[in-house]
């Protein structure tokens, strides 16, 4: 027969088992959901990135995004920092606001991207015409312009009077 | 008096510049012409906003601040991460013949996008608590920057030569690497000498 006084103990034993178990599970769980929030923040801020530099290379402003890429980023370092610090719950928040900006950024990077294609498309397709056409019409011009001095040219030569000196001494 | 052959051969050349001149626009679009050689820059500036008056000799519970700044001239916007870090004599500085960061780990960093040709500065403070010391060496326990205190631990001997506890704070710059997608040290850092004074 167990006493009260060890039936009390054993409780209580069992009670902050129960609680270390409950808080290192606990633990566990905020460290896993913080490293794949972060994981994934990481990887969203380089993906928008990338998309970011797309668009800049088609040609697209891109100084707004940057803008609020550079808020994703600093959000980032600071969940890093605050995670490091002990301060999770912060973290994860931080990280989850950084990972909603990036999403968002790469999303419009895209659309910006497409819209820069297109833009340059066009006037690619502008300077090929202005260009065909402008050459042709040059070439034209010109030619017209070489007939038309040629003939000149010949008539000179033609209206030309041989200058003859009659005392000239043969070579 | 040019012949008419001289004069055809100047129509030609007339006729060549002004296709050039017109092809241009779209010659634009198809060639691409090298730029200068891309780089970044990193720079410390004292408090003072100049190349002067940097924190050298500390102590603990002052704070000190410098400016930190990186300067994009990579042809595309990038993507930093300014590692700030902290050692004592002994410990490695980053290897820029090998191109390695010092193995060291990080105790504040700050990721920034920079826009072609621009810049990015911050104001970093910095301050230390917990520095104590035993005989001739100095502890310092823990080191605060911009408001992030961290725990560093570091130990550091008495440099008889120059007469002090010397510390080193300094920043490495990384840059994101589209083809690596991740960071790579640029093979860059800026450092401060620190003399911590023990009262």
């Amino acid at each position: 027969m167990v006493k009260p006084r060890h039936a009390v103990l054993i409780a209580a034993c069992a009670a902050t088992l129960l609680l270390s178990t409950v808080s290192f599970c606990f633990s566990i769980d905020v460290h896993e959901a913080f490293h794949d929030v972060f994981s994934e923040t990481e990887d969203a801020v380089g993906l928008a990135f990338r998309a970011v530099s797309e668009a800049e290379t088609a040609g697209a402003n891109v100084s707004s995004l940057l803008f609020r890429l550079n808020e994703a980023a600093g959000l980032l370092s600071r969940a890093e920092m605050l995670y490091d610090l002990g301060d999770h719950e912060a973290a994860l928040a931080a990280a989850n606001r950084s990972l909603t900006i990036a999403n968002s950024v790469r999303d419009e990077a895209l659309i910006l991207r497409r819209l820069a294609d297109e833009e340059k498309s066009r006037a690619f397709q502008f300077s090929l015409a202005f260009s065909i056409l402008g050459s042709a019409a040059f070439l034209i011009s010109l030619f017209f312009v070489w007939r038309w001095f040629r003939g000149f040219y010949i008539r000179r030569i033609m209206n030309l009077k041989p200058e003859v000196a009659s005392n000239a001494e043969p070579r | 008096m040019l012949s008419l052959d001289d004069y055809g051969a100047i129509f030609a050349v007339i006729g060549l510049v002004g296709v050039l001149l017109l092809a241009s626009p779209t010659l634009g679009f198809v060639l691409h012409f090298f730029g200068s050689e891309p780089f970044s820059e990193l720079y410390i500036l004292g408090p003072g906003h100049m190349a002067e008056g940097y924190p050298f000799n500390v102590k603990a519970g002052e704070e000190y601040g410098v400016y930190v700044g990186v300067g994009n001239h990579m042809g595309l916007s990038s993507y930093y991460l300014v590692c700030v870090k902290f050692r004592n004599q002994s410990d490695p500085l980053p290897n820029v013949t090998e191109g390695s960061p010092s193995p060291l780990p990080a105790i504040y960093e700050h990721r920034v996008f920079v826009e072609d040709d621009g810049s990015w500065e911050t104001f970093l403070r910095f301050s230390f608590s917990g520095v104590s010391r035993f005989g001739n060496q100095c502890l310092v326990e823990s080191l605060t920057v911009n408001d992030f205190t961290f725990t560093v631990n570091k130990w550091a001997l008495w440099d008889s030569a120059n007469k002090g506890f010397y510390y080193q704070l300094f920043i490495e710059l990384w840059i994101y690497d589209l083809e690596y997608g991740g960071f790579r040290f640029h093979n860059r850092f800026v450092s401060l000498w620190l003399n911590m004074s023990v009262s």
